[in-house]
């Protein structure tokens, strides 16, 4: 009953944890809710003559339309929302865990917080947009989709971290003078020792606000990369207008909206479907962590 | 520490920024040569490595006498590269000049106005604003614009080019309000964690309340935050600056960013 007042008296943390709650479902049951496979294509006949794709919205059950190569566009969401989540939540832990490491360390150590101030002041001049862009592009033209998977992952991971790791480390600091720390030290604990044992513990908190906001920066690094034609993995050469380009295989939105911008001529709708996935997740993890702030 | 005299102090600090602002060009330098390490399409090899190595310091070691490196024909690039810096300085400060008075007042009434009608719609914009993607604003903004013209004749804006005029009013927009976004909400932030704080609790006990407890105990506090605030705002503002150059074709650093990712090796030269 505490609970629920509680949660009623932080609507961002109600609305922000119902939207992750219903990704997540999404997610899990995508199998069970996608009205078609995300990757057949549904072929339609008008008498003997094909139907032109891509379908518009309400065509043969398909609610929003199909994609130009006739996938259903509802479904490839719902299961871009599996994919989608997957990388830019295992992205978003492994930053939060290096942004952790660091600023437990910087917080602890002396010379560790001086080279936390060079690290984080040289990483932090970069934009993360600048940062994830060339590497990004120059590793999507090898072809090989799971170094392609690994190497987002990875650029997604090592962006954004040093505003985490200031906050941790200042946590930290705060945490150094607390009496438990002290009452560790009179029973001889080592400084490693208390810092694993004490301080990591009482961080969690703090952490779980970080990893929500870092969701939401991760899925917004990803939308604007989509939006620039470079996604994750399962890219094919597909000939439009004469031009090479890439065309996803499997649903994720940042391909699809990599796709949707390239074909909004066609339809609008194949633009505005992903866009607004990821607008409205960017807001819900923003919500969410939002929530997880006040509740502290 | 405490016994050290300030010149020491001082020259320690510059010594640390120094290496902070080498870090930062050499992490730029060995971002923008990454094609160097790749080639034309095949994976990294090590003669490729030595060549990359190479050229990164190469580029280093010009910075420093002011040769911002050449194009694909071997032509210097620094008047068209100074020509973009500048083009991107320009539309920077005049976002940063809007956001800053327009994310203080909005941050002021956010942490006024906590509760009701008002505060819940002065939050949601501000969690809207720094959710949305850059494209997805600057692409709601040209299409409401446009609208407006199409329909009564009137044009409020530029949607497309470069002007310290009418084409300044879009990006400026973009980027303005997603920096009084973030700073609305960096100050809130702080002022809820000042306000939860004994001395506020103390002056209140003791009958100060209202303005006067905002004006003598909360503002002076916030002066920090505000400027941790404001150069965080800079930091997104940079950030969006990249799509909202690109989008507008503005011809600042962050279209030129994007030709060397789709032209390959050629530009390295947007560092």
């Amino acid at each position: 009953m505490h609970r629920t007042m509680s949660l009623l008296r932080r609507p961002e943390l109600l609305i922000g944890g119902a939207l992750v709650a219903l990704m997540a479902i999404c997610a899990v049951a995508a199998p069970l809710l996608a009205p078609f496979d995300p990757i057949k294509p549904v072929v339609l006949f008008d008498g003997a003559d094909i139907v032109r794709a891509p379908y518009p919205p309400g065509t043969a059950g398909m609610l929003l339309g199909s994609d130009s190569l006739r996938r259903d566009l509802l479904s490839r969401l719902i299961y871009g929302t599996r994919y989608t989540l997957l990388f830019c939540g295992v992205a978003a832990m492994l930053r939060v865990a290096l942004a952790a490491g660091l600023g437990m360390l910087a917080g602890w150590y002396a010379g560790a917080s001086r080279l936390l101030d060079v690290l984080a002041g040289a990483w932090s001049a970069v934009p993360s947009l600048f940062f994830a862009l060339i590497p990004l592009a120059l590793i999507s033209r090898l072809g090989n989709n799971q170094l392609n998977a690994l190497a987002f992952v990875v650029v997604f991971s090592l962006t954004g971290w040093p505003e985490t790791a200031v906050r941790v480390r200042v946590a930290v600091r705060e945490l150094r003078a607390a009496p438990f720390v002290e009452s560790a030290y009179a029973i001889g604990l080592g400084r490693a020792a208390v810092l694993w044992r004490h301080i990591r513990p009482n961080l969690r908190d703090l952490l779980l606000v970080e990893a929500a906001y870092a969701v939401a920066a991760v899925l917004l690094l990803c939308a604007e990369l989509g939006f620039l034609g470079i996604f994750i993995g399962g890219a094919e050469r597909e000939a439009v207008g004469g031009q090479i380009s890439n065309d996803p295989i499997f649903a994720e939105w940042g391909g699809m909206l990599a796709k949707g911008v390239r074909e909004r001529g066609a339809s609008a709708v194949l633009f505005i479907a992903p866009m607004a996935a990821f607008s409205l997740s960017i807001l819900a993890f923003n919500l969410l962590a939002e929530g997880l702030r006040r509740r502290q | 520490m405490s016994g050290e005299s300030p010149a020491r102090t001082l020259a320690r600090e510059a010594m640390l920024l120094l290496i902070t602002l080498a870090a930062g060009v050499a992490l730029v330098a060995a971002i923008v040569f990454l094609p160097v390490l790749f080639g034309r399409g095949g994976p990294p090899s090590a003669e490729r490595l030595g060549a990359y190595l190479q050229t990164i310091v190469g580029y280093v070691g010009g910075l420093a006498q002011g040769n911002l490196g050449s194009n694909a024909r071997g032509r210097p690039v620094n008047n068209e590269m100074l020509q973009a810096a500048r083009r991107t300085l320009e539309l920077l400060t005049a976002s940063t000049l809007v956001a800053l008075p327009l994310g203080v007042a909005w941050g002021g009434l956010l942490a006024t106005v906590r509760r009701g009608v008002w505060g819940g719609l002065l939050f949601s914009l501000s969690t809207l604003l720094i959710s949305l993607p850059s494209f997805v604003a600057v692409l709601l903004l040209s299409e409401a614009v446009a609208t407006i013209t199409l329909r009564t004749g009137v044009r409020l804006a530029f949607v497309q080019g470069y002007g310290l005029d009418g084409h300044l009013i879009l990006p400026t927009a973009v980027l303005a309000t997603r920096g009084a976004a973030f700073i609305a909400r960096s100050l809130q932030v702080s002022q809820e964690q000042i306000m939860a704080q004994d001395w506020i609790r103390a002056a209140r006990a003791k009958g100060l309340g209202g303005l006067g407890l905002w004006r003598r105990h909360v503002l002076p506090a916030l002066r920090l935050p505000l400027l941790g605030a404001a150069l965080g705002a800079v930091r997104v503002i940079v950030a969006g600056t990249i799509i909202v150059d690109y989008l507008y074709n503005w011809g600042g650093l962050g279209r030129r960013l994007l030709q060397v990712t789709s032209g390959g090796v050629e530009a390295h030269l947007c560092a």
